[in-house]
């Protein structure tokens, strides 16, 4: 390792060329928001939020084929002040949307949300001229950040929505090419 | 038995076939006797299966209720057809069968039939402050931002 | 019965309303129930639904039986397969169709199946609310052992469209057989491990056994069907007092218990486990050859005019399906009678005189699924 000779002060902005280029290949610079994203997202944890059908698939998920704890976010928060990430798994009925925008309120930012399934997506299965009953995409009440399609979606596709998630957290791709 | 308990009170009884329909006899009785109806049933081991409505104020200008009892161990499943006119109210049963209760509360819900008698007769389904009652066959729906097609944008 | 006697003098003691739910750690669905709390000890317990309502009963109407058929698997999802099969059925007793026998083995072990991964479910879930983490994991990965089973003939995992009026719509093969029966041998084998990790631990013994326990005339006031009732001492399945499908071909008991108490359920789902292995392996080993759907099923589904009932026995209980047909394709009127609906609406009987943590347990001990109840 070869020894490097600091100088105790340098204002010359030659003596900063030279020390960016000794010290650079050694130390990691950047702005201290990318690295809270890069923790941000590989601790994503999510409020328990099951509504219907989705939420077993989400439950098989946080299961032990397709631990979602490997990509650290197993940890399910039945509190919403403690969760980064609503999972909305399920339709959405119209008696449950304010409770809906309740819980997303009480979520301290940085707060993101997936719409998990047809129904959150636009209504799914249950669109029709005539329905009464249901909020036709969750989108109508938060702000969501990842469609996943799919009645029910596979665990498998609830992981390529986190990864997806990850990715637009950090604005960069997870799996370099 | 059940049948002689309950000749005086209702209006025609049909013998069914079972395995065409599921279900073994049918009546037809005015709404009013319905508390005694469901008293015999009760005093014979009868339960209530389910209790629900048909909106046929097109076709016999009335709203239809639907008592099905039941028996454990031997089926014998009766149903019983009470017609009632559209702006008029029924008995509750809940008095006799518990479980009436909620399957009043919800035909209120839906199709605004109101029980005499009935404990608590408030919305199940749907909101407290719902206007409407949904299952009638001339609900529409009024337009509202959680449907797609008024959502302008 | 009451364990503890509550004092209902307002003026000496505070009692106060919680809230529990729509959106609560037991994985059961979004239902809320109000609780009158003095202290610790329920007063009263009001389940307040709707939550989930997805207008199922109000699309029959608007659409044709054909058009109808993705919709009984999701008013219970967990049985998705049994309810799919159900509702074929009853459209088929009214439409007077026939089904091939290998179609009619099919949905035997299907169903069985079906159940099967339900129960299992259900013993993870219900676990996980009472604190113990590991048969959660223990349960989710036989099951998925099941849904591979299902997916690779059906395509879904959980909501089922497998079967059709007249039968199945795809055929099966000595592939599926053979894990069908690998699956048999395994399982067997697998419920004594769940009996030893579960049914002797001693901390779930003191939380189940005396807990919601269901008063002998609850079951005539309410219409309990199903394990619960089992568990109250009636030896009654539709399976057996009412046979639909081929089901009274197979051999197979119906476990029941005496006390009603949580333990009693549990005990009873277990059992009934094994009796669906039974199930599954005569039906297996007789399996016939020949069609997979009948050969001439009408295009156009139009019962006749009428009143039909038709109950099959779901893990919950009985689910029926009363069609009033008048004569066209489109259903007059169309009401699902679910078991779970029922059950709640016994809850305010056996929930109160109770301690809070009881109530959790009562709320999972009775298997509900919430959108079963809102439909």
């Amino acid at each position: 390792m070869a020894q490097i000779e600091l100088p105790l002060v340098a204002n010359d902005p030659k003596d900063i060329e030279e020390l960016r280029e000794e010290v650079g290949p050694l130390v990691y610079m950047d702005l201290l928001e990318n690295l809270l994203n890069h923790a941000r997202s590989r601790s994503l944890w999510p409020l328990t939020f099951g509504l219907a059908c989705c939420a077993i698939e989400m439950m098989a998920a946080g299961a032990a084929r397709f631990d979602l704890d490997r990509i650290g976010a197993g940890v399910f928060r039945p509190s919403a002040r403690q969760a980064d990430v609503m999972i909305l798994a399920g339709t959405i009925s119209r008696k449950m949307a304010p409770a809906i925008k309740t819980l997303w309120d009480q979520m301290p930012s940085p707060k993101w949300a997936i719409a998990m399934g047809g129904c959150t997506i636009d209504g799914g299965p249950f669109k029709y001229p005539g329905q009464y009953a249901i909020v036709e995409g969750a989108d109508k009440i938060v702000p969501v950040d990842v469609y996943v399609p799919g009645c029910p979606p596979r665990p498998e596709a609830l992981f390529a929505a986190l990864f997806k998630l990850e990715e637009k957290i950090r604005a960069g791709k997870k799996f370099k090419k | 038995m059940i049948a002689d308990k309950l000749s005086s009170l209702l209006r025609d009884t049909t013998e069914v076939q079972y395995d065409a329909r599921g279900f073994h006899v049918q009546y037809t009785a005015s709404a009013d006797t319905l508390p005694q109806i469901a008293d015999a049933f009760l005093s014979e081991n009868f339960h209530l299966e389910m209790i629900t409505c048909q909106d046929r104020r097109e076709n016999d200008d009335a709203f239809r209720l639907i008592y099905q009892f039941n028996q454990y161990g031997m089926p014998q499943r009766h149903v019983i057809h009470a017609d009632i006119a559209p702006d008029a109210t029924a008995p509750s049963i809940a008095a006799t069968f518990p479980a009436a209760d909620w399957y009043e509360r919800e035909i209120f819900d839906m199709y605004g039939v109101s029980f005499d008698g009935h404990p608590d007769l408030k919305r199940i389904l749907m909101e407290e402050d719902y206007f409407g009652h949904p299952l009638l066959k001339d609900f529409v729906d009024p337009p509202n931002p959680y449907r797609s097609e008024d959502d302008a944008s | 019965m009451n364990r503890f006697e509550v004092e209902q003098d307002p003026k000496s003691r505070d009692t106060y309303y919680l809230n529990m739910g729509p959106q609560h750690p037991s994985t059961h669905g979004v239902m809320r129930i109000k609780l009158h709390l003095d202290g610790e000890r329920i007063i009263s317990a009001e389940p307040i639904i709707g939550y989930g309502h997805r207008a199922h009963e109000k699309m029959a109407e608007n659409r044709d039986y054909i058009q109808f058929l993705p919709n009984p698997s999701r008013v219970d999802y967990l049985g998705g397969m049994i309810y799919n099969v159900g509702y074929c059925q009853a459209v088929e007793r009214a439409m007077d169709i026939e089904v091939p026998e290998r179609a009619e083995y099919i949905r035997i072990v299907c169903n069985e199946l079906n159940r099967i991964s339900s129960h299992l479910l259900w013993l993870g879930t219900f676990l996980m609310d009472l604190g113990a983490f590991t048969p959660f994991l223990y349960a989710f990965d036989d099951r998925e052992k099941i849904l591979d089973i299902l997916d690779r003939i059906t395509g879904s995992r959980l909501t089922y469209c497998y079967a059709r009026f007249g039968g199945v719509i795809l055929d099966i093969d000595d592939v599926f057989l053979d894990n069908v029966s690998n699956f048999c041998t395994y399982f067997v084998e697998r419920l004594k491990e769940y009996e030893k990790l579960v049914i002797g631990n001693v901390i779930f013994r003191e939380r189940t056994i005396g807990v919601g326990i269901f008063a002998p005339d609850l079951a005539q006031k309410y219409a309990i069907t199903g394990p619960c009732l089992r568990a109250m001492g009636h030896e009654n399945d539709v399976r057996k007092d009412e046979p639909y499908g081929i089901y009274d071909r197979f051999d197979f008991d119906v476990p029941t218990q005496t006390e009603g108490d949580c333990f009693a359920r549990t005990l009873v789902r277990m059992e009934e486990m094994r009796q669906s292995i039974r199930i599954i392996e005569q039906a297996v080993s007789d399996m016939p050859n020949g069609l997979f759907l009948a050969a001439r099923v009408p295009r156009r589904i139009r019962p006749p005019e009428g009143d039909y009932y038709f109950c099959v026995e779901s893990p919950r209980g009985s689910f029926g399906m009363y069609i009033a047909s008048d004569g066209s394709d489109i259903p007059f009127r169309l009401k699902l009678r679910t078991p779970s609906f029922s059950h709640i609406s016994a809850m305010p009987a056996v929930m109160a005189s109770t301690m809070l943590a009881d109530a959790v347990a009562i709320l999972g001990s009775i298997d509900i699924v919430v959108p079963e109840i809102d439909r």
